[in-house]
Protein backbone atom coordinates (compact mmCIF):
# COMPACT_ATOMS: atom_id res chain seq x y z
CA UNK A 1 0.00 0.00 0.00
CA UNK A 2 3.14 2.23 0.97
CA UNK A 3 4.19 1.55 -2.66
CA UNK A 4 1.04 2.64 -4.16
CA UNK A 5 1.10 6.16 -2.06
CA UNK A 6 4.92 7.02 -3.27
CA UNK A 7 3.48 5.77 -7.17
CA UNK A 8 0.60 8.03 -6.94
CA UNK A 9 0.50 11.56 -8.91
CA UNK A 10 1.61 14.25 -5.82
CA UNK A 11 3.78 11.72 -4.36
CA UNK A 12 6.06 11.15 -7.83
CA UNK A 13 5.59 14.92 -8.25
CA UNK A 14 7.23 15.78 -4.60
CA UNK A 15 9.98 13.24 -5.14
CA UNK A 16 11.48 14.46 -8.61
CA UNK A 17 11.53 18.02 -8.20
CA UNK A 18 14.36 19.46 -7.35
CA UNK A 19 12.87 21.99 -5.01
CA UNK A 20 9.85 20.72 -3.34
CA UNK A 21 11.48 18.14 -0.92
CA UNK A 22 13.84 19.99 0.22
CA UNK A 23 11.78 22.90 0.97
CA UNK A 24 8.56 21.03 2.37
CA UNK A 25 11.76 19.01 4.76
CA UNK A 26 13.24 22.22 5.55
CA UNK A 27 9.10 24.14 6.60
CA UNK A 28 8.57 20.75 8.50
CA UNK A 29 12.00 21.08 10.08
CA UNK A 30 11.65 24.67 11.25
CA UNK A 31 8.27 23.99 12.06
CA UNK A 32 9.06 20.94 14.66
CA UNK A 33 11.89 23.06 16.12
CA UNK A 34 9.61 26.19 17.23
CA UNK A 35 6.83 23.73 18.27
CA UNK A 36 9.14 21.69 20.79
CA UNK A 37 11.31 24.57 21.27
CA UNK A 38 8.30 26.98 22.54
CA UNK A 39 7.32 23.67 24.79
CA UNK A 40 10.64 23.47 25.91
CA UNK A 41 10.36 26.77 27.18
CA UNK A 42 6.70 26.37 29.11
CA UNK A 43 8.39 24.04 30.25
CA UNK A 44 11.53 26.01 31.44
CA UNK A 45 9.21 27.96 33.27
CA UNK A 46 6.87 25.11 34.92
CA UNK A 47 10.38 24.56 36.60
CA UNK A 48 10.97 27.81 37.22
CA UNK A 49 14.19 28.41 35.67
CA UNK A 50 12.93 30.78 32.91
CA UNK A 51 10.72 34.20 32.86
CA UNK A 52 9.89 33.81 36.65
CA UNK A 53 8.23 37.66 37.00
CA UNK A 54 5.73 36.30 34.48
CA UNK A 55 2.97 34.10 35.96
CA UNK A 56 3.76 30.09 34.57
CA UNK A 57 0.05 30.21 33.61
CA UNK A 58 0.24 32.88 31.08
CA UNK A 59 3.01 31.28 29.25
CA UNK A 60 1.46 27.75 29.52
CA UNK A 61 -2.07 29.36 28.48
CA UNK A 62 -0.67 32.23 25.59
CA UNK A 63 1.92 29.74 23.92
CA UNK A 64 -0.35 26.69 23.71
CA UNK A 65 -1.85 28.32 20.32
CA UNK A 66 1.37 28.54 18.45
CA UNK A 67 2.61 24.99 20.04
CA UNK A 68 -0.52 23.47 18.25
CA UNK A 69 -0.77 25.60 15.07
CA UNK A 70 3.42 24.61 14.62
CA UNK A 71 2.28 21.18 15.02
CA UNK A 72 -0.41 21.17 12.51
CA UNK A 73 2.53 22.66 9.78
CA UNK A 74 4.80 19.71 11.06
CA UNK A 75 1.64 16.85 10.59
CA UNK A 76 0.69 18.27 7.08
CA UNK A 77 4.30 18.63 5.76
CA UNK A 78 5.17 15.81 7.58
CA UNK A 79 2.37 13.88 5.46
CA UNK A 80 3.33 15.34 2.56
CA UNK A 81 7.30 13.91 2.52
CA UNK A 82 5.54 10.71 3.75
CA UNK A 83 3.07 10.44 0.49
CA UNK A 84 6.58 10.92 -1.37
CA UNK A 85 8.67 8.00 0.10
CA UNK A 86 6.36 5.82 1.71
CA UNK A 87 7.69 2.52 0.81
CA UNK A 88 11.23 3.57 2.35
CA UNK A 89 9.78 4.98 5.37
CA UNK A 90 7.74 2.25 6.31
CA UNK A 91 10.52 -0.19 6.17
CA UNK A 92 13.02 2.01 7.99
CA UNK A 93 13.81 1.44 11.86
CA UNK A 94 13.53 5.06 13.18
CA UNK A 95 9.84 5.65 11.70
CA UNK A 96 8.79 2.69 14.43
CA UNK A 97 10.48 5.10 17.01
CA UNK A 98 9.23 8.47 15.74
CA UNK A 99 5.58 7.74 15.67
CA UNK A 100 5.46 6.67 18.84
CA UNK A 101 7.51 9.38 20.41
CA UNK A 102 5.31 11.43 18.59
CA UNK A 103 1.83 9.51 20.11
CA UNK A 104 3.42 9.65 23.38
CA UNK A 105 4.39 13.69 23.19
CA UNK A 106 0.51 14.34 22.00
CA UNK A 107 -1.05 12.01 24.49
CA UNK A 108 1.06 14.05 27.43
CA UNK A 109 0.32 17.30 26.74
CA UNK A 110 -3.31 16.44 26.30
CA UNK A 111 -3.43 14.44 29.88
CA UNK A 112 -1.29 17.86 31.05
CA UNK A 113 -4.44 20.00 29.71
CA UNK A 114 -6.70 17.59 31.49
CA UNK A 115 -4.87 17.61 34.77
CA UNK A 116 -4.48 21.81 34.74
CA UNK A 117 -8.42 21.76 34.01
CA UNK A 118 -8.86 19.54 36.65
CA UNK A 119 -6.54 21.29 39.27
CA UNK A 120 -8.37 24.33 38.14
CA UNK A 121 -11.59 22.81 38.57
CA UNK A 122 -10.38 21.79 42.13
CA UNK A 123 -8.98 25.35 43.23
CA UNK A 124 -12.07 26.96 42.60
CA UNK A 125 -13.87 24.52 44.59
CA UNK A 126 -11.67 24.67 47.29
CA UNK A 127 -12.32 28.81 47.70
CA UNK A 128 -9.14 29.57 46.24
CA UNK A 129 -10.19 30.62 42.88
CA UNK A 130 -11.63 34.03 42.81
CA UNK A 131 -15.38 34.13 40.79
CA UNK A 132 -15.39 35.74 37.78
CA UNK A 133 -16.16 39.21 39.02
CA UNK A 134 -12.78 39.32 40.54
CA UNK A 135 -11.33 38.85 37.90
CA UNK A 136 -10.01 42.09 36.52
CA UNK A 137 -7.42 42.84 33.87
CA UNK A 138 -4.27 41.24 35.00
CA UNK A 139 -1.40 44.09 34.62
CA UNK A 140 -3.97 46.71 35.25
CA UNK A 141 -3.42 49.04 38.12
CA UNK A 142 -0.91 46.62 39.57
CA UNK A 143 -3.86 44.06 39.66
CA UNK A 144 -2.41 40.97 40.68
CA UNK A 145 -3.05 38.19 38.23
CA UNK A 146 -5.55 36.07 40.15
CA UNK A 147 -5.77 33.25 37.80
CA UNK A 148 -2.88 31.60 39.61
CA UNK A 149 -4.37 27.62 39.95
CA UNK A 150 -1.58 26.29 38.45
CA UNK A 151 0.06 26.88 41.61
CA UNK A 152 -2.45 24.48 42.72
CA UNK A 153 -1.61 22.02 40.42
CA UNK A 154 1.99 22.58 41.28
CA UNK A 155 2.67 18.75 41.91
CA UNK A 156 2.65 18.70 38.38
CA UNK A 157 5.71 20.60 37.34
CA UNK A 158 8.25 18.33 37.81
CA UNK A 159 7.03 15.51 35.89
CA UNK A 160 5.79 17.81 33.01
CA UNK A 161 9.05 18.85 32.46
CA UNK A 162 11.32 16.09 32.24
CA UNK A 163 8.94 14.35 29.48
CA UNK A 164 8.99 16.82 26.63
CA UNK A 165 12.71 17.75 27.45
CA UNK A 166 13.27 14.04 26.57
CA UNK A 167 11.10 14.24 23.54
CA UNK A 168 13.06 17.45 22.14
CA UNK A 169 16.40 15.57 21.97
CA UNK A 170 15.03 11.81 20.89
CA UNK A 171 12.57 13.92 17.96
CA UNK A 172 15.21 15.95 16.27
CA UNK A 173 18.06 13.07 16.63
CA UNK A 174 15.87 10.70 15.03
CA UNK A 175 14.76 12.85 12.09
CA UNK A 176 18.54 13.56 11.17
CA UNK A 177 18.79 9.43 11.56
CA UNK A 178 15.67 8.96 9.15
CA UNK A 179 17.73 11.10 6.88
CA UNK A 180 20.10 8.93 7.17
CA UNK A 181 19.03 5.71 7.01
CA UNK A 182 15.81 6.31 4.56
CA UNK A 183 16.54 9.65 2.34
CA UNK A 184 19.70 9.15 0.78
CA UNK A 185 18.14 6.12 -0.35
CA UNK A 186 14.74 7.85 -1.46
CA UNK A 187 16.12 10.47 -2.81
CA UNK A 188 19.16 9.03 -4.96
CA UNK A 189 16.85 6.87 -6.89
CA UNK A 190 14.34 9.25 -7.81
CA UNK A 191 16.37 12.97 -8.57
CA UNK A 192 20.24 12.94 -9.93
CA UNK A 193 21.88 14.41 -6.85
CA UNK A 194 24.90 13.58 -5.44
CA UNK A 195 25.27 11.97 -1.98
CA UNK A 196 23.00 13.81 0.43
CA UNK A 197 24.40 14.59 3.55
CA UNK A 198 22.72 14.19 7.10
CA UNK A 199 25.29 15.92 8.68
CA UNK A 200 24.10 19.28 7.19
CA UNK A 201 21.22 18.95 9.29
CA UNK A 202 21.37 22.32 11.09
CA UNK B 1 19.16 21.45 20.29
CA UNK B 2 20.75 24.61 19.82
CA UNK B 3 18.86 25.72 16.82
CA UNK B 4 15.36 24.64 18.46
CA UNK B 5 16.62 27.00 21.57
CA UNK B 6 17.56 29.87 19.25
CA UNK B 7 14.54 29.57 16.63
CA UNK B 8 12.21 29.09 19.63
CA UNK B 9 13.52 31.98 21.58
CA UNK B 10 13.46 34.22 18.24
CA UNK B 11 9.87 33.25 18.04
CA UNK B 12 9.05 33.84 21.51
CA UNK B 13 10.16 37.25 21.22
CA UNK B 14 9.04 37.80 17.60
CA UNK B 15 5.48 36.83 18.72
CA UNK B 16 5.57 39.37 21.68
CA UNK B 17 6.63 42.36 19.38
CA UNK B 18 3.91 41.96 17.16
CA UNK B 19 1.59 41.24 20.04
CA UNK B 20 0.56 38.07 19.39
CA UNK B 21 1.45 36.66 22.42
CA UNK B 22 1.70 37.64 26.42
CA UNK B 23 0.96 40.98 25.19
CA UNK B 24 0.01 41.55 28.90
CA UNK B 25 3.84 41.92 30.13
CA UNK B 26 6.16 44.23 28.77
CA UNK B 27 8.75 43.53 25.94
CA UNK B 28 12.04 43.98 27.81
CA UNK B 29 10.60 41.89 30.96
CA UNK B 30 9.59 38.81 28.03
CA UNK B 31 12.96 39.43 25.96
CA UNK B 32 15.43 40.29 28.06
CA UNK B 33 15.98 36.32 29.35
CA UNK B 34 14.71 34.68 26.22
CA UNK B 35 17.04 36.76 24.48
CA UNK B 36 19.90 35.15 26.59
CA UNK B 37 18.71 32.01 25.85
CA UNK B 38 18.85 32.51 22.38
CA UNK B 39 22.47 33.78 22.37
CA UNK B 40 22.99 30.14 24.05
CA UNK B 41 21.23 28.40 21.34
CA UNK B 42 23.58 30.39 18.25
CA UNK B 43 26.89 29.18 20.73
CA UNK B 44 25.70 25.71 20.71
CA UNK B 45 24.47 25.74 17.07
CA UNK B 46 28.00 27.47 16.32
CA UNK B 47 29.94 25.16 18.40
CA UNK B 48 28.43 22.07 16.73
CA UNK B 49 28.53 23.33 13.22
CA UNK B 50 32.33 24.01 13.85
CA UNK B 51 32.78 20.71 14.83
CA UNK B 52 30.77 19.56 11.82
CA UNK B 53 32.99 21.32 9.74
CA UNK B 54 36.30 20.06 10.68
CA UNK B 55 35.24 16.57 9.96
CA UNK B 56 35.44 17.57 6.70
CA UNK B 57 36.05 21.22 5.61
CA UNK B 58 36.52 20.34 2.13
CA UNK B 59 33.26 19.05 1.38
CA UNK B 60 31.68 22.35 3.02
CA UNK B 61 33.99 24.66 1.97
CA UNK B 62 33.03 24.41 -1.58
CA UNK B 63 29.49 24.24 -1.51
CA UNK B 64 27.14 26.67 -2.66
CA UNK B 65 24.54 26.08 -0.02
CA UNK B 66 26.97 25.95 2.69
CA UNK B 67 28.37 29.58 1.23
CA UNK B 68 24.48 30.78 1.26
CA UNK B 69 24.72 29.74 4.24
CA UNK B 70 27.45 31.16 6.11
CA UNK B 71 26.19 34.95 4.54
CA UNK B 72 22.89 34.56 5.45
CA UNK B 73 23.89 33.85 9.19
CA UNK B 74 26.31 36.50 9.19
CA UNK B 75 23.60 38.94 8.44
CA UNK B 76 21.16 37.57 10.49
CA UNK B 77 23.52 37.99 13.16
CA UNK B 78 24.29 41.47 12.58
CA UNK B 79 20.24 42.04 12.17
CA UNK B 80 19.84 40.60 16.03
CA UNK B 81 22.57 42.53 17.40
CA UNK B 82 21.81 46.26 15.43
CA UNK B 83 18.04 45.83 14.72
CA UNK B 84 16.23 43.36 16.92
CA UNK B 85 18.12 43.71 19.91
CA UNK B 86 17.18 47.58 20.23
CA UNK B 87 13.32 47.03 19.79
CA UNK B 88 13.19 44.42 22.12
CA UNK B 89 14.60 46.30 24.70
CA UNK B 90 12.67 49.42 24.63
CA UNK B 91 9.06 49.31 26.27
CA UNK B 92 6.78 49.78 23.14
CA UNK B 93 8.87 50.08 20.61
CA UNK B 94 7.84 51.57 17.18
CA UNK B 95 4.98 48.95 16.05
CA UNK B 96 6.24 49.42 12.43
CA UNK B 97 10.22 49.36 13.23
CA UNK B 98 9.28 46.28 15.64
CA UNK B 99 7.13 44.77 12.66
CA UNK B 100 10.05 45.15 10.40
CA UNK B 101 12.77 43.85 13.07
CA UNK B 102 10.54 40.83 13.12
CA UNK B 103 10.04 40.14 9.33
CA UNK B 104 13.70 40.67 8.39
CA UNK B 105 14.93 38.40 11.37
CA UNK B 106 12.76 35.66 10.77
CA UNK B 107 13.33 35.45 7.11
CA UNK B 108 16.93 35.17 7.69
CA UNK B 109 16.88 32.85 10.30
CA UNK B 110 14.82 30.51 8.62
CA UNK B 111 16.93 30.98 5.58
CA UNK B 112 19.88 30.12 7.51
CA UNK B 113 18.26 27.02 8.46
CA UNK B 114 16.85 26.24 5.02
CA UNK B 115 20.15 26.77 3.18
CA UNK B 116 21.67 24.50 6.04
CA UNK B 117 19.33 21.55 4.76
CA UNK B 118 20.07 22.36 0.96
CA UNK B 119 23.86 21.49 1.84
CA UNK B 120 22.62 17.96 1.74
CA UNK B 121 21.11 17.95 -1.47
CA UNK B 122 23.66 19.70 -3.86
Amino acid sequence: MSQAIEDSGIGVAIAESRYAFPIIEGIHLIALSVSVGLIFLTDLRLIGVFLKHIPAEDIHRQLRPFVFGGFTIVFLSGGLLFWAEAATVMQSPPLAIQVPVHLAGGTERAVFRVRDRQAARGARRAGEHPTQREIRRPGVDGAVDPRHHLRAAGRLYPEVAVRPTLQVMTQVDILAWIQTSTLGHAISKSITCSSPDSRSYT
Amino acid sequence: MGFVLLLSSLVLISLRLLGFTLANHSVPKVAGQTTRLLWLGLSLAIGSGVLMFIGSPRHYFDNPAFRTKMLLLAAAVLVQIFLFQGVSRRDSPNPWFARVSVAVSLVLWFGVSMAGRAIGFV
